[in-house]
């Protein structure tokens, strides 16, 4: 095998527009061939010595999958129980009720072709209240303990990591060890960070951690409450523990721009399988997140929608009025120059939920969105005073009164200027409440850290 | 020191505009009252005239330790024998979240606010308050 060294000058000047082909790639919304997607899936359970499960479910969105997968293999695990049918019903009717019908019928599609229409059918028509008769205190606890042994096989069930190491990391080493390091650090900036920054750090992360947040809360109270606790924490702990175990889809291109890269532009020469290896993992991740299972893979399709601006070093989601991502089911995130918001920050701020959102930031986000001179105006604020922000010159501290019944009684607005510039130049401002009875501006700074006037005033430095 | 030197040997992310903003400048010790957003560092003479009891057990910090959680945290970052902390502090005003007693200059990082640098001595390190219905720290 020939050790690569050096790039011709002609496989250098390919790097920007092999970058920008997989930030394309990475962006695209053009809904993904599923016969290529699932055909490079089977691949890839060959590649890792894994039975091929044949029944693919494609769902809408990652919200979807990420309660969807984790749950489906957990109503797998619990059917094999000994109270399997009760304990089949109870999970069916928690996912049902918790997370909406298109959790529940990719469930019940997912669950169905793995153990036959009967079991299928009779987890999807378990819904409703012959469900908790049968789960009632007598069996009850027996169903809960028998569910929650099952949430450990379950996510043992899901087989990303064996996915990822027969095909993703095994490619990538092969590909390491056959290169030279100046050039893999040539590639690796101008292909691999370029990429990740446009597409897998701006979107997937983005993405990621507002599912997560989706999770904690959606399957906390949600399931929590919907059904008996029981059940509620199994789900619960399976869609926690495992909902993250799915492989990135378009949203990882970094990695396989700078794999691809050395074998399309660069024309490495590796022994065995490998590059077979990488097309089977690229056409699998030709859609979005997946999730591979023993007995399912869970595919989302392609967003509808993605909005980015961009900024000097980077790209991240943002739309002034609609969600920054948007899936074909409906479901979307917002976001306000890549911060993660609720949808009335984007779509319709106004003074009174702006009063009552407790985030400092996404009150910032929603002032902004809104527009801080109308905000001003509209909310009715009356100037009380202002005075120099010590240790932020040339910036003012502005304190202001609310007009009544806006705010609780008792509050005053202090309306800051941030210590550090944004990336576009400008600097944040924050509006915060502070008690009424101070009507010096540095007082009231002074109160937010718990402090003197005088002592505050002596405030050498802030950034 | 300068911040990318820093931000080098960490694993805190440090945003690329905040590097550029701070391109050429060495961080200044600070051995005042400074602020790192909504983080106050308050000398501790000045912190016990605030209500803040200095705290007598203390225990040895080396490398990163996250002071205050948040979309970015703020992260402390220490060489061995250069501070100590202590997260067991009474508070009258009930804002401080840690007493840092530093022997040589430690540096406080944020992915936005770049870099402090404390001096020696004692610093009690305070979060920010907001009046509501009830008094609540500021969330970010």
């Amino acid at each position: 095998m020939k050790r690569l060294t050096a790039l011709t000058d002609a496989q250098q000047a390919e790097m920007g527009p092999w970058a920008q082909f997989w930030i394309d790639q990475g962006l695209s919304t053009e809904p993904a061939d599923r016969r290529v997607v699932e055909d490079g899936i089977r691949r890839c359970y060959e590649y890792a010595d894994l039975g091929w499960p044949v029944n693919v479910v494609w769902v809408d969105s990652p919200i979807v999958l990420a309660f969807a997968a984790p749950t489906a293999a957990l109503v797998l695990e619990a059917l094999r129980k000994p109270v399997g049918s009760a304990v089949g019903s109870a999970v069916g009717s928690a996912v049902g009720s918790a997370v909406g019908s298109a959790v529940y019928s990719a469930v019940g599609s997912a669950v169905g072709s793995a153990v036959g229409s009967a079991v299928g059918s009779a987890v999807r028509s378990a819904v409703g209240s012959a469900v908790y008769s049968a789960v009632d205190s007598a069996v009850g606890s027996a169903v809960g303990s028998a569910v929650d042994s099952a949430v450990g096989s379950a996510v043992d069930s899901a087989v990303g990591s064996a996915v990822y190491s027969a095909v993703y990391s095994a490619v990538g080493s092969a590909v390491y060890s056959a290169v030279g390091s100046a050039v893999d650090s040539a590639v690796d900036s101008a292909v691999d960070s370029a990429v990740r920054s446009a597409v897998d750090s701006a979107v997937d992360s983005a993405v990621d951690s507002a599912v997560d947040s989706a999770v904690r809360s959606a399957v906390g109270s949600a399931v929590g409450s919907a059904v008996g606790s029981a059940v509620g924490s199994a789900v619960y702990s399976a869609v926690r523990s495992a909902w993250w175990k799915r492989l990135g889809g378009r949203w990882w291109s970094g990695w396989l721009g700078w794999l691809t890269f050395f074998r399309d532009i660069a024309g490495l020469d590796l022994e065995g399988d490998q590059w077979h290896r990488l097309g089977a993992y690229q056409d699998a991740n030709a859609a979005g997140w997946w999730w591979p299972h023993r007995e399912f893979v869970m595919v989302c399709d392609t967003p509808q929608t993605i909005h980015l601006e961009t900024t000097g070093d980077g790209r991240r989601l943002h739309h002034e009025a609609a969600p920054a991502i948007r899936f074909r089911d409906g479901w979307g995130l917002w976001f306000w120059h890549g911060l993660n918001v609720p949808s009335w920050v984007v779509e319709e701020p106004s003074p009174e939920l702006i009063a009552g959102e407790q985030n400092a930031e996404v009150r910032r986000a929603a002032i902004e969105s809104y527009g801080w001179d109308r905000w001003i105006t509209h909310a009715g604020l009356t100037p009380v005073a202002s005075a120099p922000d010590p240790g932020n010159a040339p910036h003012d501290l502005l304190l202001y009164d609310p007009p009544a019944g806006l705010y609780p009684p008792g509050v005053r607005l202090l309306l800051m200027t941030n210590g550090s510039v944004e990336r576009d130049g400008t600097r944040r401002r924050y509006a915060e409440t502070v008690p009424s009875e101070i009507s010096d501006p540095v007082t009231a700074a002074a109160w937010r850290v718990g402090l003197r006037r005088d002592d505050y005033a002596a405030l050498s430095r802030r950034t | 020191m300068l911040l990318a030197e820093l931000a080098e040997k960490t694993r805190i992310d440090i945003y690329p505009h905040v590097l550029d903003a701070w391109a050429d400048a060495e961080i200044p010790i600070s051995d005042g009252l400074v602020a790192q957003g909504d983080v106050m560092f308050i000398p501790m003479r000045l912190a016990a005239e605030n209500g803040v009891d200095e705290p007598d057990t203390w225990e040895p910090v080396t490398g990163e330790t996250t002071l205050v959680e948040g979309v970015h945290a703020h992260v402390l970052v220490a060489g061995p024998g250069d501070c100590r902390i202590s997260r067991q502090v009474t508070d009258s005003e009930a804002l401080t979240i840690g007493v840092v007693d530093v022997a040589r200059p430690v540096h406080v990082l944020h992915a936005e606010h770049g870099a402090v640098a404390l001096a020696p001595g004692k610093w009690a390190v305070r979060r920010t308050r907001e009046q509501a219905d009830m008094i609540r720290m500021v969330e970010d």
